[in-house]
């Protein structure tokens, strides 16, 4: 986790997600605010749509990737120690693909 | 006028502390700078120590914490200071004496980028020529003095100073990758890719804000990002 790591492509992964997911959210909060699905299963039908299906399986890898380059970027900036700090690179990654598998999982039941 | 001043001797102190100095009104003229108030401090009491050698702003030798901002005395107006006037050496860097800083890691960060034109063709006739935008494209980023006012304002200098280059390395860096005549630049570019050498910089810009000469290291690792992804693309 030193010396080619990536720092460009860490950089570049960061910005675009944030791009994407501020779209997201726009265009979610405006779907929620204008045309808000009458039920639980109205719900359950919109989101089960493909293209909405992709998009929040997208969302959800940009804010996983963005959280791991901010995460990772907090721990490389305060944790000194090379232990702790592999440890501790390691429980985030850990948890990240956790909320993966989960995140995929609900979506996928979805459809 | 009443000052609150850095002492530390190392070889004497068990640990830092702040002395009280009052300067006589009748001795500060319109138009002072700090540096020729601590002159006369010094005179008062000689163990004051301090960097000091052009008093106009161009060797960059009296970097100091100036009621919290970096700044060099010699360009810092008296008249505009609140009282007591708190001097502090640069942070972030060991002290040797009193407002006087270890330099050394500083100038290691700046020494790693090579600062010098790395141009193996035959050395031509003439010299190597450039176009005058060529040349502008130099503008504010070759009039930096290495004060190392930005560097130690720098947060991501201060957590992680042997791997993070810090502000004025980096400018330094942009000065070389941006000129024409240099043929290292794609060296020059990956030696600066990685988590660590850059990319600790995360656009705080306490650089630009207080760096004496104006120039605006900030923006400078900005072109350096923006060059990175020109060329990996």
């Amino acid at each position: 986790m030193s010396r080619r790591a990536s720092g460009l492509r860490a950089w570049a992964v960061q910005r675009l997600s944030a791009l994407y997911l501020a779209l997201f959210v726009l265009l979610l909060t405006g779907k929620l605010l204008l045309a808000p699905p009458a039920d639980a299963a109205a719900w359950r039908a919109w989101v089960a749509r493909p293209a909405v299906n992709t998009a929040f399986g997208l969302a959800l890898a940009a804010l996983l990737l963005h959280a791991w380059v901010g995460v990772r970027d907090v721990i490389l900036d305060y944790v000194h120690s090379p232990a702790l700090r592999l440890a501790l690179l390691a429980l985030v990654l850990l948890a990240l693909a956790a909320f993966a598998w989960w995140g995929l999982r609900i979506l996928v039941g979805l459809t | 006028m009443r000052f609150r001043i850095y002492r530390y001797d190392p070889e004497r102190d068990s640990a830092p502390r702040m002395q009280d100095y009052e300067l006589d009104d009748a001795l500060i003229e319109p138009g002072m700078m700090l540096l020729d108030a601590l002159l006369l401090l010094k005179a008062q009491d000689d163990s004051l120590s301090f960097r000091r050698s052009c008093g106009e702003g161009v060797c960059g030798s009296d970097g100091m914490n100036i009621n919290g901002r970096n700044g060099l005395a010699c360009i810092t107006p008296l008249a505009g200071l609140s009282e007591p006037v708190t001097v502090r050496p640069l942070p972030g860097l060991p002290v040797i004496r009193d407002l006087v800083v270890d330099m050394g890691p500083f100038y290691r960060q700046y020494r790693s980028i090579r600062p010098w034109l790395q141009n193996d063709e035959p050395v031509p006739e003439v010299e190597r020529r450039q176009t005058p935008a060529e040349r502008a494209r130099l503008d504010g980023l070759y009039e930096c003095i290495l004060c190392a006012c930005c560097s130690t304002a720098c947060p991501s200098f201060w957590w992680n100073p042997e791997r993070f280059l810090g502000p004025a390395a980096l400018l330094a860096a942009a000065r070389w990758i941006e000129d024409s005549r240099d043929r290292a630049t794609e060296a020059r570019l990956d030696d600066l890719d990685g988590p660590w050498r850059l990319f600790r910089c995360h656009t705080i810009m306490n650089c630009t804000e207080v760096c004496p000469k104006g120039l605006d290291p900030s923006g400078a690792i900005a072109r350096i990002r923006r060059r990175m992804l020109r060329e990996a693309l």
